[in-house]
């Protein structure tokens, strides 16, 4: 049997050559990363340089049930490309990547942090899952679980990694975070893009 | 004495008000834009000289006998006045307006080049961005080296070098509209190119009040005060004339759009004093885009062209009618002796800066039009085998394209109820978001070049 010739399975991971061919068509990611940023099933991402961050409120407790109420507890706060976020021990903020993501419907994404960062003690993404189909800059969740304050920089070196996997699809359903270009806190369908507003009959 | 002590007390205070206003701000530097930055940089040590220069030499004047020291003494206190006046109106609000949530801060790159290409002699030491809560686009510029002077040598002229800052300002509410992008880069880009090498004093366009030809008599006020109003009125026509040919030149269409948008918001359809009536305004940009191609069905595609000929229809007899105006016709003598010199002035404008945005080049931004309309942004373009960094007036132009005419293909894209009104708001909101996010990509690859 000749492996070669048969159809890609889904959740496979894409080849290097597969992606780079993607790439150069304008597909996948923009801008155009390096070479080097791309290696077998992964791109390389970086930090963007809007950040929520939270501030101190009076707010007890935010609620899972009602997501959307804890956006005003977070300010965004735009770091310059040559200057850093100091991310202190245990805080936590949502940033976004400088690239824009978009997969065409056959093609789905896992982000992970990469490992040097990781090994700094900054969790940037639990696994966070990239649709078929999916445009836009995905929100990262980044916490500090060290000790040591860390910097980060925008535009900087690569920060994180899109994991590519091919993908079976039925038909596309739209993210409510769908061409997000900024980070974007948690929001209930209804509040999303796609919903009318209070007004609106 | 006790007059003086008072303004002594007073400018101290003020010193220190604005000092720590100075301070709040230093407090993020990681967040400030470049231009902020530098103007902070520049404006603290200047604003804390001046307060101890105004000690040291308070002291020196103590000791004038009365009564020539409260004299004395209080226009001391007024000439620091004046110098923290500047910076109470004009350096601390642009520093508190330059937040980049309040500012399209991912356009900043591109202003600051178009600043640097538009007055290339001037020694400008920073060009800040800021918005405040009025409706109001403008630019200006001032020198901290006149304080500094007037600070060293009690008003009289000193040696320090000009630190000459260019201040845009915004409306905060319109932070992510095309509409001001496209005024920054445009109509307030085309006002600094103006004041840099000015086409109003050149004598091809120098409009003389034409009182030999004026009988005084029709007149409800003295001649003299009618000519002052004419000399205003002109000038300011003529300025900004020049900076909407400059902006036509620059970005094409995307100008006449955001022209026609901002009016509707300000609905400035009549002429004032200051401004001429935006019909005759469209009327010579129709002219200036006539020129440079863009009304051909060929080069902008017939979407573009139909939506370009309701611009050419609204401009149809604009240049023939006359001010509405009270019984002094100020606006309709400026106009007379304007209008025969609009057909030079483009020349001369074109003459000044090229075509730098023809219509030759639309195929690009029909090319990141398709990308935008898809959802995504256009910031790097293939062209000519070389991916690029998508320039300004690309990018604008495409936006205005979508917006124009292929904003429900967006609405779909979003998954947006097509039925509902507020879809294509929201789908104009992303729109926006994606252009600033071009801009944004735009200037990373200008920055970061590889195959």
């Amino acid at each position: 049997m000749d492996v070669g010739a048969s159809p890609p399975s889904a959740g496979a991971s894409l080849s290097r050559s597969t992606i780079w061919r993607l790439v150069t068509n304008g597909d996948l990611v923009t801008p155009r990363p390096s070479p080097s940023e791309v290696d077998n099933g992964t791109i390389d991402l970086r930090l963007g340089s809007l950040f929520l961050i939270g501030k101190r409120s009076s707010v007890a407790a935010m609620s899972t049930e009602h997501p959307e109420e804890g956006e005003k507890l977070f300010n965004e706060v735009r770091i310059r490309s040559d200057r850093d976020l100091v991310l202190q021990p245990h805080q936590f903020v949502l940033a976004t990547t400088l690239q824009y993501l978009a997969l065409p419907e056959h093609v789905c994404g896992l982000i992970q942090s990469r490992s040097t960062i990781g090994r700094m003690g900054v969790v940037a993404v639990a696994a966070a899952w990239v649709a078929p189909g999916y445009k836009g800059s995905p929100t990262l969740e980044i916490y500090n679980a060290g000790d040591i304050a860390i910097k980060l920089r925008p535009f900087g070196v690569p920060f994180c990694q899109v994991i590519l996997l091919r993908a079976e699809r039925d038909a596309p359903k739209r993210s409510r975070y769908h061409c997000a270009t900024r980070p974007l806190f948690a929001r209930k369908q209804q509040h999303g893009l796609a919903g009318r507003w209070d007004w609106e009959s | 004495m006790i007059a003086a002590d008072h303004q002594r007390r007073a400018v101290l205070e003020r010193f220190f008000n604005a000092d720590r206003a100075l301070r709040q701000i230093s407090t993020h530097p990681e967040s400030l834009t470049e231009g902020a930055t530098q103007l902070l940089d520049a404006a603290q040590p200047v604003l804390r000289e001046a307060a101890t220069t105004f000690l040291d030499k308070w002291k020196e004047r103590e000791r004038l006998p009365e009564p020539e020291r409260d004299r004395h003494l209080s226009k001391f206190c007024s000439q620091f006045g004046d110098v923290l006046r500047q910076f109470e109106s004009t350096v601390i609000p642009a520093l508190e307006g330059a937040e980049p949530e309040n500012i399209p801060f991912e356009m900043e790159n591109y202003l600051l080049q178009e600043v640097k290409s538009a007055a290339p002699t001037w020694n400008i030491k920073g060009t800040v961005l800021a918005s405040e809560h009025r409706y109001n686009y403008a630019i200006g510029y001032h020198e901290l080296s006149r304080w500094q002077n007037t600070v060293a040598t009690d008003g009289a002229a000193g040696n320090v070098a000009p630190q000459r800052f260019i201040h845009f300002t915004i409306p905060r509410a319109t932070r992510d509209s095309m509409s001001l992008h496209a005024v920054l880069l445009g109509h307030e880009i085309g006002h600094l190119r103006e004041w840099h090498s000015p086409l109003a004093t050149d004598d091809r366009f120098l409009v003389v009040f034409p009182e030999d030809r004026l009988d005084a008599d029709r007149f409800t006020i003295p001649l003299i005060a009618v000519k002052d109003s004419f000399n205003r009125t002109s000038r300011s026509w003529m300025a900004e004339f020049v900076a909407d040919v400059y902006a036509a030149l620059l970005l094409g269409p995307g100008a006449l759009f955001a022209l026609d948008e901002i009016a509707a918001a300000v609905n400035s359809y009549v002429d004032t004093a200051t401004h001429p009536s935006t019909p005759r305004r469209i009327a010579i940009m129709v002219r200036v885009l006539d020129r440079s191609g863009f009304l051909n069905v060929e080069a902008v595609g017939r979407s573009m062209y139909e939506h370009l000929l309701a611009y050419v229809d609204l401009s149809r007899g604009a240049l023939d009618r006359q001010p509405e105006e009270g019984s002094v016709p100020v606006m309709s003598l400026v106009w007379n002796c304007l209008r025969p010199l609009m057909e030079d002035l483009i020349e001369a404008c074109s003459e000044r800066i090229g075509s730098p945005f023809e219509a030759r080049e639309w195929w690009a931004v029909e090319r990141a039009a398709r990308l935008l309309e898809g959802g995504r942004p256009c910031g790097e373009l293939e062209m000519h085998d070389h991916l690029v960094a998508t320039p300004p007036a690309v990018i604008l132009n495409a936006g205005w394209l979508i917006k124009a005419t292929a904003l429900a293909s967006l609405v779909d894209e979003l998954g947006f109820d097509p039925t509902l009104a507020s879809s294509e708001i929201r789908a104009n909101h992303v729109l926006e978001q994606l252009v600033l996010k071009s801009f944004e990509i735009s200037s990373f690859r200008q920055a970061n070049q590889w195959t």
